[in-house]
């Protein structure tokens, strides 16, 4: 097999396409940075606004180390076929919401994993990025 | 109303349980494409690759004049895969913790097909090598124990 078969085209996406894709998606993977190395875990989220929305249990290390700031969430989806697909990253700065901040009861993130999954995150996005591979 | 609702969805919810290491190796072997997790002055950055696996560890090609090829350089990354199915609320993810590192020409898989090709036009000549050190995952499992994606 040539390397040059049907090569895809990567096209850069606009803040505007990157945040209607991330409005379609309802799983991500946020990354954290730990002493030993980055790390990232699959979660189910929802857009509000310009920023993610997810939960977490209290006790989790997704919690513990978010609290230091720096996250990102990365959401993709490709077609193995055709070899084309979308990804967004959004990087930011990660807190946890009180109960007065969260959005009304039908925009709220509903966790998939049974347990207490009582802590809003909240990554708030500085940069939003995103790329489309386009099938030759 | 919404009270009742959110409790019907909480009876929905899924179970979340280890994968072995043997198990995760099964599922990064038969996936394509996974993220690369790196850090740099802004903080952690993921983005997605195509790759295949030699032994244990994670081959995928870079373009030597990226960003990302600059960060990955002997540094310490994540890798991850996963499938999850938002109909089911089931299914799966991998994260590997490791070094990556260039792989020169005599460290590549003796065939060429065994060599990850990548999807995106334009020169990704750089190979980047991932040798795990951790290699962790989960399931979200249904109330009948399976995982459906």
């Amino acid at each position: 097999m040539k390397e040059t078969w049907y090569p895809s085209h990567l096209r850069t996406l606009s803040t505007a396409e990157c945040l209607e894709l991330l409005a379609t998606a309802s799983v991500g993977r946020v990354a954290y940075c730990t002493d030993d190395s980055p790390v990232v875990l699959p979660v189910n989220f929802v857009l509000s606004g310009e920023s993610i929305l997810f939960r977490t249990s209290p006790h989790s290390v997704l919690a513990q180390h978010l609290r230091h700031g720096r996250a990102s969430f990365q959401v993709d989806d490709y077609d193995d076929y055709t070899q084309s697909g979308w990804s967004v990253l959004v990087r930011g700065e990660a807190d946890f919401l009180e109960y007065d901040e969260l959005p009304p009861p039908e925009g709220r993130p509903e966790p998939w994993a049974e347990g207490t999954r009582t802590f809003h995150v909240r990554i708030r996005a500085r940069e939003i990025t995103g790329r489309r591979l386009i099938p030759a | 109303m919404l009270d009742v609702m959110s409790t019907f969805e909480d009876l929905q919810q899924s179970t979340l349980t280890e994968l072995t290491r043997r198990e995760c190796l099964r599922h990064l072997r038969s996936t394509r494409v996974g993220r690369i997790v790196f850090s740099d002055q802004d903080g952690p950055a993921a983005l997605p690759v195509n790759y295949r696996m030699d032994g244990d560890s994670i081959l995928f090609r870079v373009s030597p004049t990226s960003d990302l090829c600059l960060r990955l350089d002997r540094s310490r990354v994540a890798f991850e895969v996963d499938r999850l199915d938002d109909f089911h609320l089931t299914g799966w993810s991998v994260l590997v913790r490791g070094t990556a590192s260039y792989a020169e020409a005599d460290d590549l898989p003796e065939h060429r097909a065994d060599r990850p090709l990548p999807w995106a036009r334009g020169p990704r000549h750089t190979y980047v090598r991932v040798t795990p050190d951790r290699i962790t995952g989960r399931q979200l499992i249904d109330e009948e124990g399976s995982v459906r994606t």
